[in-house]
């Protein structure tokens, strides 16, 4: 029967029904009875019950595990690591996805590794290559589960087809109250291993070079603590290879005295990775103690943090007992060579001295001596410093002995000399290890044989510079000394006669003279002097043999020449008498033994004086020499025969029998006798005074070309450039020297096909002038103007040209500006024309526009079109004050301004005009002067310039205005035409704009000259400012380089001290009329009406003139006049001036009142009105006219 | 150690349920401060061993016997500390 038939069987479902609530009454009524503590009721016959709020809280408690189960599981699949959990026995309890995963691709079955299968039984089945792996992981596993060690850890290879990989196997003991057994972590560290690998290579690389080395290396993982040793390291310990100990316990190791310190840089080292490498001694475990070097570094990981340090270790015991040894050896040899008496001195291999005995230091008196520095070469003699070193270190060099001699300073600043030698020690492999040195006191020897090569070499250089020959044989006859001389006068080298017989050398003739006077002399033991002539040299010579020990020292002389020079004397006297007596000089023959002179003829030709005059003593020609002149003469004769020279000259003065003094150039020559004593003196006299006086004059001729400002150059046709004057160097540069010989063609011109058209007019013309573009030594250009004309020589053959140019450089730039400057008068006068006229219509038409405006209502058509109307006149009326200001012909008011406070005051303006895109700087000069300029103006033309500097700078730039104190001088104003010298005011405006060229900036004052667009520009802004400024008695200069920039100067006049400074301009008045009477005078007739019905329109009373006459009709008559308001211009023999003078006479207090298209002198003087005189600029609006009556009827009262 | 020192008690529990897992942890804070020198705690859970339970006359779990006291029995959660402790053995009742 199924529970369905029970349910579904009839009657059956109530009684169910009924138990139901009983079990239901039950459970109530036992949880009330324990007060719902109980959880489970059990029936005597067995079964247990348990009760629904047990039954509720359990059904909970076991979803909320699973689904914790669940996360586990999910967090151990995520785990990359395969993860296996053993029970107690080793059998494989859950295992990961990771664990899994591995299993398969390895080819393992569900069974291999997978949940109830014995983990060591998987391991114990594993066969081939990993079995041996596999046995010790289940060993390792077995320790785990039998608690015998913490955990289990091992790596291995576990490669797969075509790739390495390495894995590390961890167990751990798992102990839960309900789990009891072991974790099992398998982890690829293949990426990781590969690099661990490399490094064991290059460990053990390490080791066995260590081992080599007997270096032993040890490394501790920070981690770890554990301090790995190599065998050698442990061998240096005596302990067992493989030993690893604690940090601790190797520090141990280490002699008491050196732990601190080990473990001091240890820490550093593990700490901030500071190295180490020092020498200590540690005691070993058998209780050795020995000499050790220990390094230690420290090992960083990726992230640069210290993870391990690791180091060398070396047993250096051997090497210190070596070391102690030498010491020992090296103390017993200085104590013996301190011993020496003589100075001793070792160096190391690389010739460092580091060891003198004391005998070194006894000579120098000093132990105060720093020997590595080589302070020992202080000690020694400058002149040998260097040869020493260069020796020692050529010695060091080659490894070869070295011996040198050298002066040492001893205790008293004497020097002694030493002789030193040096050898070097070397090991058994040949090395030098040392060098040993001593040094013998070589003093006396060294001064004895430095005396004796001095006294040789003296001799030596005696016998060589006297002039005589010498030569020496010995007693075999042979040749031993032959100075420079003998060479000479025997004509052979020394080379070939030294060890040769004067025999084998001389021809026969003059060995048939020598040969017997040398035997004689060597014979009778006395010396033999002799004069032969040698007939094939054709030659006297003059022979001394002296006999000596060694044999014979012949002296002997070239004598030809005082042989040939007598005889010829002798020959030619008669000769020369005779010629003397011919000439026109004055020749004289002065006997120096018997004092005696001989005169020729000419003596009284030249200077009136007869034989008888002078007599035959030399006094009575020194008598006449000029005073002044006289002691100069005799002292230059007097040295002349002292020296023996051949000749004298000298130039004084002689006094003419006749009182007169003459110029004398007089030679004389100087005559030996047979002995070589001074026998005669024989010269002439020459009168050179004409030629003295063409020479002096020849010299103020040239100093005079120099006087002259041109350049005054001779070119020669053979040599170039022959004379160049002074005005020459100027103009050019060059100094004579300089061009002398130069090419004219190369030195000043830079083209030189003008200078050959010119030559060629010269030749051809023989003169000729024109213009020529030269160069300067400094690269700069010169015009000259040329003046060119041929020389000729003797034979009138064409020798050179002669150029006299003047610079006209200066002159030509003067000249354009003058030119410039005419032709913007011209235009100016021609502007100023129109504009007058061009006014009066403009005056016309801007008042009835006005009226038109007021009449018709600004907002209706017709009055709108009368405004349009007025605006145009008014631009007009801006444009005709322009041309005005050009033409020089406005008004001005000048008044004291301070600019820099106009500049100040308008910077606003500046900058909205400008815009953002320029940038403004202004430098204001200090304490400077006011300026006396029309304020008014001069902002206009600051405006001007900017907009200009604004309109050259299309993208932005910079605009500087600048202000300053300026003094022109007389340089300045000669370069610039229509300036006069003096104080002004300066006030610049720079701009970074594109620039101008030079033709443009020549026109840029132009009026109606304008690069800008067409429309954009009128081309009277800078025309305006050049006007201004002129009238003002100022200057303007302009300064441009295209692509750079250009900057205007205004310079103003500076204001008298003391005037008054402007104040700012005031704000115009409100129309106000009034009921005065006022004469108009006016000849224009259309102008004359417009203008009275303006003034009835403000309520004054109006007369009317056309013309003076007519005006002084009404200023003659009784009728009430408060104001003469006139026209300045105007025909009929009257103009304004005239009338007002001739009304004021009528009525002295009538106040007048100008008006003029442009003015003129009439009541502008030099461009300035007159004090107290009203003038009303035409055009004018109606408010301008109102307020300048008002201000004229104002000041009539006050 | 004779048999009269140590404190020997039975616990009747009904699995894992509420008042079964509270008397559980009650008894063994009671028993550790009645008995600090000695005492054992049997466990037994009616559904895994009902006989035991019938044998002892247990029909409500979780139920303690201290056997040790001649086989007093609480039946609960062992909450009221004055009665265990009473039950476990007077010499220990604090005032």
């Amino acid at each position: 029967m199924t529970g369905s038939d029970v349910y579904e069987a009839k009657g059956h479902a109530d009684e169910l029904a009924r138990l139901v609530e009983t079990l239901h009454e039950t459970q109530q009524r036992i949880r009330e009875l324990t007060a719902g503590s109980v959880d489970a009721v059990t029936h005597s016959s067995g079964p247990s019950y348990l009760l629904a709020d047990a039954q509720d809280y359990l059904r909970a408690s076991e979803a909320a595990q699973r689904r914790h189960a669940a996360e586990r599981a999910a967090i151990l699949d995520a785990i990359p690591s395969h993860l296996a959990l053993l029970d107690e026995s080793g059998r494989i309890v859950a295992v990961n996805e990771a664990w899994r995963r591995f299993a398969r691709a390895n080819g393992l079955s569900g069974e291999n590794a997978a949940v109830g299968e014995s983990y060591l039984d998987v391991c114990d089945r594993v066969r081939g290559e990993a079995s041996e792996t596999a046995s010790e992981a289940a060993a390792g596993v077995r320790a785990v589960l039998s608690g015998q060690v913490p955990r289990f850890m091992t790596k291995y290879p576990c490669h797969a087809p075509g790739e390495p990989r390495w894995f590390r196997m961890i167990v751990v003991p798992v102990r839960t109250p309900d789990h009891m057994g072991a974790l099992v972590i398998h982890r690829d560290i293949t990426a990781q291993s590969i690099a661990e690998i490399e490094l064991d290579k290059v460990n053990d690389l390490l080791r066995i070079a260590g081992r080599v080395a007997r270096i032993g290396g040890w490394s501790i993982d920070l981690g770890a603590e554990r301090v790995e040793w190599s065998d050698e390291v442990c061998r240096i310990r005596d302990v067992e290879p493989g030993t690893a100990v604690t940090v601790e316990q190797a520090i141990a190791f280490y002699a008491p005295e050196w732990r601190g310190r080990i473990m001091a840089m240890f820490d550093a080292c593990r700490r901030d990775g500071t190295p180490y490498d020092d020498e200590l001694e540690i005691i070993s475990a058998k209780g050795h103690r020995r000499w050790v070097r220990t390094i230690g570094e420290a090992v960083r990981d990726e992230a640069g943090r210290i993870v391990r340090v690791q180091g060398a270790f070396q047993d250096i015991s051997e090497q210190k007992r070596a070391e102690a040894a030498l010491i020992v050896s090296e103390r017993r040899f200085r104590e013996f060579a301190d011993a020496l008496p003589q100075l001793a001195w070792t160096a190391e291999p690389d010739g460092t001295v580091d060891f003198v005995n004391r005998a070194f230091y006894e000579v120098v008196g000093t132990i105060a001596v720093d020997l590595r520095n080589g302070e020992w070469l202080s000690f020694l003699h400058p002149d040998d410093r260097q040869r020493v070193v260069d020796v020692w270190s050529a010695a060091v060099r080659s490894g070869t002995d070295y011996a040198v001699d050298f002066r040492l300073r001893g205790v008293g600043g004497d020097y002694r000399w030493y002789l030193v030698t040096a050898t070097p020690i070397r090991d058994e492999t040949g090395t030098i290890v040392k060098w040993y040195g001593t040094a013998l006191d070589d003093h006396e020897r060294w001064t004895v044989e430095q005396e004796n090569r001095r006294l040789a070499e003296r001799l030596s250089r005696t016998f060589e510079s006297i002039s005589d020959g010498l030569y020496i044989v010995d007693r075999e006859w042979r040749f031993t000394f032959v100075n420079d001389q003998a060479e000479r006068l025997i004509r052979h080298e020394r080379a070939q006669l030294l060890g040769r017989t004067p025999w084998e050398v001389f021809d026969a003739e003059a060995t048939r003279v020598l040969r017997p006077a040398y035997e004689r002399a060597v014979r009778e033991g006395r010396s033999v002097r002799l004069e032969f002539f040698h007939p094939r040299l054709e030659m006297w010579f003059d022979v001394t043999a002296y006999p000596s020990e060694e044999g014979l020292a012949v002296y002997f002389r070239d004598v030809t020449e005082r042989h040939s020079a007598e005889e010829r004397l002798r020959e030619s006297e008669a000769r020369f008498r005779a010629v003397a007596r011919a000439t026109a000089d004055v020749i004289w023959d002065w006997d120096l033994k018997t004092g005696a002179v001989w005169w020729s003829d000419g003596l009284e030709l030249l200077f009136g004086y007869s034989k008888e005059d002078v007599g035959t003593g030399v006094d009575t020609w020194t008598d006449h020499v000029h005073p002044d002149d006289r002691d100069r003469v005799m002292r230059s004769i007097a040295e002349a025969i002292e020296r023996r020279d051949e000749h004298w000259q000298d130039e004084y003065r002689f006094v003419h029998k006749d009182g007169s003094v003459r110029e004398i150039e007089d030679r004389g020559y100087l005559i030996l006798d047979e002995q070589g004593e001074l026998a005669r003196a024989v010269g002439g006299m020459s009168d050179i005074t004409e030629r003295k006086r063409a020479e002096q004059r020849i010299a103020e001729q040239a100093a005079l070309l120099d006087q002259a400002r041109d350049a005054i150059v001779v070119r020669s046709f053979d040599g170039g450039v022959s004379f160049w004057n002074r005005g020459a160097e100027h103009i050019y540069g060059w100094t004579r020297d300089e061009a002398i010989g130069q090419s004219m063609e190369l030195l000043l011109y830079d083209d030189p096909e003008p200078f050959r058209r010119a030559w060629e007019a010269v030749m051809a013309q023989g003169e000729w002038r024109g213009r020529l573009a030269q160069r300067r030594k400094d690269g700069s250009a010169v015009t000259v103007e040329a003046n060119w004309t041929l020389l000729h020589d003797g034979t009138g053959a064409p020798r050179g040209f002669l150029a006299i140019n003047t610079d006209i450089t200066q002159r030509l730039v003067l000249e354009e500006q003058l030119r410039q400057a005419q032709r913007l008068e011209t235009v100016g006068q021609l502007t100023g024309g129109v504009a007058h006229d061009f006014n009066n219509l403009l005056t016309v038409i801007l008042g009835n526009a006005e009226l038109l405006v007021e009449d018709l209502g600004a907002e209706s058509p017709p009055g709108a079109l009368a405004a349009t109307m007025r605006l145009a006149a008014e631009r007009g009326a801006e444009l005709t004050a322009r041309l005005l200001a050009f033409a020089r012909r406005q008004p001005l008011d000048p008044k004291p301004v301070d600019l820099n406070r106009m500049i100040g005051d308008t910077d606003a303006l500046l900058r909205r005009t400008l815009g953002e895109q320029v940038e403004i700087e202004t430098v204001r000069g200090g304490g400077l002067w006011n300026a006396l300029v029309d304020p008014p103006q001069l902002e206009s033309a600051l405006l001007n310039l900017c907009i200009n500097a604004r309109d050259a700078m299309g993208s932005g730039g910079k605009l500087t205005i600048e202000t300053a104190n300026v003094r022109l001088d007389d340089e300045y104003v000669a370069l610039h035409a229509d300036v006069a010298p003096g104080q002004y005011v300066m006030l610049a405006v720079s701009d970074t704009g594109t620039g101008m060229t030079a033709d443009v900036v020549s026109r840029a004052f132009e009026p109606f000259f304008t690069t800008k667009p067409a429309g954009k520009g009128s081309g009277l802004g800078l025309s305006m400012v050049y006007g201004f400024v002129k009238q003002s008695g100022g200057h303007v200069g302009i300064y441009s380089e295209l692509g750079q920039g250009t900057t205007i100067r205004l310079y103003l006049p500076r204001a008298p001290i003391g005037a008054e400074q402007s104040v700012g301009a005031d704000t115009g008045p409100a129309i106000e009329g009034g009921s005065e009477t006022i004469l108009v005078v006016e000849d224009d007739a259309l102008v004359r009406e417009h203008v009275a019905d303006q003034l009835r329109s403000l309520g004054y009373s109006v007369l009317t003139a056309q013309n003076g006459a007519e005006a002084l009709d009404h200023v003659r008559s009784d009728r009430r006049l408060d104001v003469l308001f006139t026209d300045v211009v105007m025909p009929g023999g009257m103009n304004g001036r005239e009338l007002a003078d001739a009304a004021r006479s009528v009525r002295p207090r009538l106040p007048v009142l100008f008006t003029s298209g442009y003015t003129e002198n009439a009541v502008v003087h030099h461009g300035r009105l007159d004090p107290g005189v009203h003038l009303l600029q035409k055009p004018y609006r109606r408010q301008q006219l109102a307020a300048k009556i008002r201000q004229v009827l104002v000041d009539k009262k006050g | 150690m004779n048999e009269e020192a140590t404190l020997l008690c039975r616990l009747y529990i009904a699995g894992d349920s509420p008042n079964s897992r509270r008397a559980l942890a009650n008894l063994r804070e009671l028993c550790r401060r009645a008995a600090p020198n000695g005492h054992h705690i049997e466990i037994v859970d009616i559904f895994a061993d009902p006989l035991r339970a019938l044998s002892d006359g247990v029909m409500l779990a979780p139920q303690l016997l201290v056997i040790s006291k001649g086989s007093v029995r609480i039946v609960g959660d062992l909450s009221d500390e004055t009665v265990v402790l009473a039950a476990l053995g007077s010499e220990v009742r604090r005032s």
